[in-house]
């Protein structure tokens, strides 16, 4: 199979996911036992509730409804959130959401990765010895306390009792990047924690593999540094793992943090999901799970171009077969 | 007419009666005591647990989001602490001896903050608003944006006959049934704000409210309102100086307790509001909490299960009683309300004119069981009845479980019936449920509770224009209904309702509370309705200055606390 060929395989298998995701969402809302035009406008008379159903395609069959939703989707209009006073867009609301939770998810991502790497390394390189097992311990009580545990820690102790830090809100970078960060940084580390611990295990699990191979011990014989060894000859092929898991962890992590979102106030994705089900905005719902699922499949599609790039072996066995 | 309030006379007298009053009130306040000298500036934000669907005459801002509301809108009228409805736009109003003409005089000089008047021809669209007039012609509710459908305002205004200017600055207002406490209708605890002109007959009535109030509109959206001070304001502090002190106030909505917890506690919001229906635990824990100050509002809030007489089991007595009798509200307070609160023994508060505990069937397990039995011999069939609550929500769940436990235990068997909120909403007007637990009721008048226990508040005004139009034109016979569409227990019970409209017309205080207080005793007798709990809200702040502290313009004070919080006009930031 061509390069070209295997790159059409790939998108082709996106779109069927997505296709499937949104279907399956869709569907799910025609399940519902009751009418959705009377859920979205309880207060409306009949005929408001008609021209609704005609409006979003609930006059029509599950399959006529989502082939109406889709090509409002693919158009930029991903619905309604309705209320007594009028209607809001979705893509309004996640117009302001998304960039919040993209930057909640790129600071959370940065953070982890910045800290799991030197530990995953280290760890490594003195497997067995007692820096890695405090480093494991240390990890091992860090994976088990949940992230929204650690949020309300970080509330009690930076926000409350220090007042270091804002519990709630987000900034925006033009109110200032300190205090853009300041809103940032106990909902990041709340989400971090759990990551750095899994992305260290992983990294460490796949180094020490690579540094039993042959070529670790040809470049050890040839005298290069261990810094060398680890960091240009070991980390770059044993990253696959971790740079697939970080990948895939991004798409669940921009719908995935509701509970740390509705804590701290961020007013992101997460949030969005959870005043969507709490004020039964099914539309809204239905676009956000869209949206999450074409994240998520992005993400996949970059892990695939992106573990190509790092490791060109996994690229050419791909292409082989 | 016989003048009842010009405002400014016997003020000395009247405060010190009101601070007494006040000071005996039953509202709480613990924590740190905030600075006395007022300062200037600031902005601050404040966490709320309602959303706002819009500002027109259908959209009912609830609660904490109401509190937000009327910092941009006022009302033509003002409940003092003492209870007593003093004029506030107005500057006086006045009745006729037989108090079914009120005539209303509006304040010179006030402004809407789109520099329009406020006079005679805003308050009669007002009111014709809210009766739902401008609909029915068509001039509102036409737009997407301007949802002036028939609200529930149209109940509360049923007993308007008639409404006309009868001067640049004065409306008459003639009833069909005579109302000697008509201003406290005018008020609608604090709902009846003064919209101006250009937003009623605009196109975006729900999302651009215009109103007279200290603070005006920055930004709205469904989560949020964002208000800024209103440079021409009309009142002014004690000494002159002009009002608001806050540059500007964000309300945030923030459904969930514990971020408002934590806002208020380090200082990201400098207040909250809570509502003891479901956040006891986090007010009492606030209430300890020495470097917040936490006021609550007195148990003015009730809390109703509404029970259908259209249908079985609650067109029997006999039903009806053994679920009043079943429930254990000593339980209950402890156990979902942790406390706060108070264990109901009428089907409103004791601070409501309409308060009885005779005839109130109270907790009395072999009372219940009885009942229970007296309803198979009656009918043939066990007591079985389905409870409507929301699954999604914990509190209603938890709530609907506990209910259901304390009914078994009388030999009733009860099936939860798991519905969403709008579900609730929609088939609780008009009532389709056998029963329906739903607040409604609340302060210490009648305007708020007359509503929803009588059956005819139009259907006993043949001259409403409603009426008349729903019998002329065959098109609208499908308008909504609403007569009765308040009273969601559906009964219709002429003892009540004559002793309430009795009530309602009397002018003799004594007399009046007599009559009402015989009203609440038939309601209670006949079990038209029960009740479980009484609930209270909260406020916590933190650096805030002022709060409570700037009377009432025609003289005495404010309420401090109440389901819509505080007034913020007075408040100053202490940061």
């Amino acid at each position: 199979m061509s390069k070209f060929g295997f790159w059409l395989q790939r998108v082709t298998q996106v779109l069927i996911v997505l296709l499937l995701v949104t279907f399956g969402a869709s569907l799910l809302l025609r399940l519902i036992p009751v009418d959705l035009a009377t859920i979205l406008i309880p207060n409306g008379s009949e005929s408001e509730r008609e021209i609704l159903r005609t409006e979003i395609g609930l006059n029509k069959g599950p399959i006529g409804y989502y082939l109406q939703w889709l090509g409002n989707f693919v158009h930029g209009d991903l619905g309604k959130i309705y209320f007594s006073g009028g209607t809001e867009t979705v893509s309004g609301h996640l117009a302001k959401a998304m960039p919040r939770s993209l930057l909640l998810m790129a600071y959370t991502q940065v953070l982890a990765l910045s800290v799991a790497i030197p530990l995953g390394v280290i760890s490594a390189y003195r497997a067995g010895r007692r820096t890695d097992r405090i480093i494991s311990n240390v990890l091992f009580v860090m994976s088990s306390i949940p992230g929204f545990a650690i949020a309300l820690i970080l509330i009690i102790v930076v926000g409350v009792k220090l007042a270091w830090l804002p519990t709630l809100g987000y900034a925006t970078y033009s109110e200032g990047i300190w205090e853009h960060f300041k809103h940032m940084l106990m909902p990041v580390l709340s989400l971090s924690f759990g990551l750095i611990a899994t992305y260290t295990r992983l990294l460490r699990a796949d180094m020490i593999a690579s540094l039993r191979e042959d070529y670790v011990t040809m470049a050890m014989s040839k005298g290069l540094s261990d810094r060398r060894i680890l960091w240009k000859h070991v980390f770059r092929p044993s990253s696959i793992t971790l740079f697939t898991s970080a990948a895939l962890s991004m798409g669940g992590l921009i719908g995935g943090a509701i509970v740390i979102e509705s804590i701290f106030a961020t007013y992101g994705v997460g949030f969005e999901i959870f005043v969507a089900i709490a004020g039964r905005q099914y539309i809204s719902l239905q676009s956000c799970v869209a949206v999450i699922a074409l994240f998520y499949v992005f993400f996949n599609l970059i892990v695939d171009i992106g573990s190509g790039f790092v490791d060109p072996r996994t690229r050419d066995r791909r292409v082989n077969v | 007419m016989k003048k009842i309030f010009t405002g400014g006379r016997r003020k000395v007298a009247a405060v010190m009666a009101i601070a007494l009053v006040a000071s005996l009130s039953q509202v709480a306040t613990s924590g740190a005591a905030g600075a006395d000298t007022p300062k200037r500036g600031g902005n601050i934000t404040v966490g709320i647990f309602d959303s706002f669907p819009g500002y027109c005459m259908a959209d009912n801002l609830a609660n904490s989001s109401l509190m937000a509301g009327r910092t941009i809108y006022e009302t033509w009228v003002e409940q003092r602490a003492d209870g007593k409805i003093v004029p506030y736009l107005l500057k006086s109003f006045e009745h006729s001896a037989d108090y079914k003409t009120w005539l209303l005089t509006i304040r010179d000089g006030i402004k809407f903050h789109d520099g329009t008047d406020v006079n005679a021809t805003a308050l009669l669209l007002n009111l014709q608003a809210l009766r739902g007039a401008l609909y029915i012609n068509g001039l509102l509710g036409k737009s997407p944006k301007s949802t002036g459908k028939l609200g529930t305002a149209v109940g509360f205004t049923a007993n308007i006959q008639d409404v006309v200017a009868v001067g640049a600055m004065s409306v008459q207002i003639t009833l069909y049934q005579a109302e000697s406490d008509y201003p406290e209708s005018l008020y609608a605890s604090g709902r009846f704000f003064a919209r101006a002109p250009s937003q009623i007959l605009g196109a975006d009535c729900s999302t651009k409210p215009v109103g007279t109030g200290a603070f005006k509109l920055v930004s709205t959206e469904l989560t949020k309102l964002v208000v800024a001070a209103n440079p021409d304001y009309w009142r002014k502090d004690a000494n002159g100086g002009k009002l608001p002190y806050l540059d500007g106030i964000t309300f945030t909505f923030l459904p969930d307790a514990q971020p408002r917890v934590s806002g208020v506690k380090s200082g990201a919001l400098a207040a909250t509001m809570f509502s003891s229906a479901s956040e006891a635990k986090q007010i009492k824990d606030l209430q300890k909490n020495k470097n917040l100050t936490t006021i609550i509002s007195p148990t003015d809030y009730y809390p109703t299960i509404w029970l259908n007489h259209k249908i079985a089991p609650f067109s029997s007595k006999n039903a009806r009683l053994a679920v009043s009798h079943a429930m254990d509200r000593v339980k209950w307070l402890k156990v979902r309300q942790k406390g706060l609160g108070m264990v109901p023994d009428s089907i409103v508060g004791p601070n409501n004119i309409m308060y009885n505990k005779k005839g109130y069937a109270g907790f009395d397990l072999a009372a219940a069981k009885a009942d229970v039995v007296a309803y198979k011999t009656e009918t043939g069939k066990d007591l079985e009845f389905s409870l409507p609550y929301v699954s999604a929500s914990a509190d209603s769940t938890a709530n609907a479980v506990l209910l259901q436990q304390m009914w078994q235990a009388a030999g009733m068997k009860v099936n939860l019936l798991s519905q969403t909120t709008a579900e609730a909403i929609q088939k609780a007007f008009p009532m389709q449920y056998q029963l329906l637990p739903l607040l409604l009721m609340e302060g210490t008048g009648t305007a708020f509770i007359v509503p929803f226990v009588v059956s005819d508040m139009s259907g006993g005004n043949p001259k409403h224009f409603i009426t008349q139009i729903a019998q002329a034109v065959p098109a609208l016979k499908g308008l909504p209904v609403y007569f009765g569409i308040l009273n969601i227990s559906s009964f219709k019970d002429t003892v009540s309702e004559n002793l309430l409209f009795a009530a309602r017309a009397e002018s003799n205080m004594a007399k009046k509370k007599k009559l009402y207080q015989q009203a609440t005793q038939q309601l209670q007798e006949e079990v038209h309705m029960t009740n479980i709990s009484m609930l209270a809200y909260s406020l916590t702040y933190k650096n805030l200055g002022g709060v409570g502290q700037l009377g009432l313009a025609a003289g005495g004070e404010r309420r401090l606390m109440t389901n819509f919080g505080i007034d913020w006009t007075g408040v100053w930031s202490t940061k």
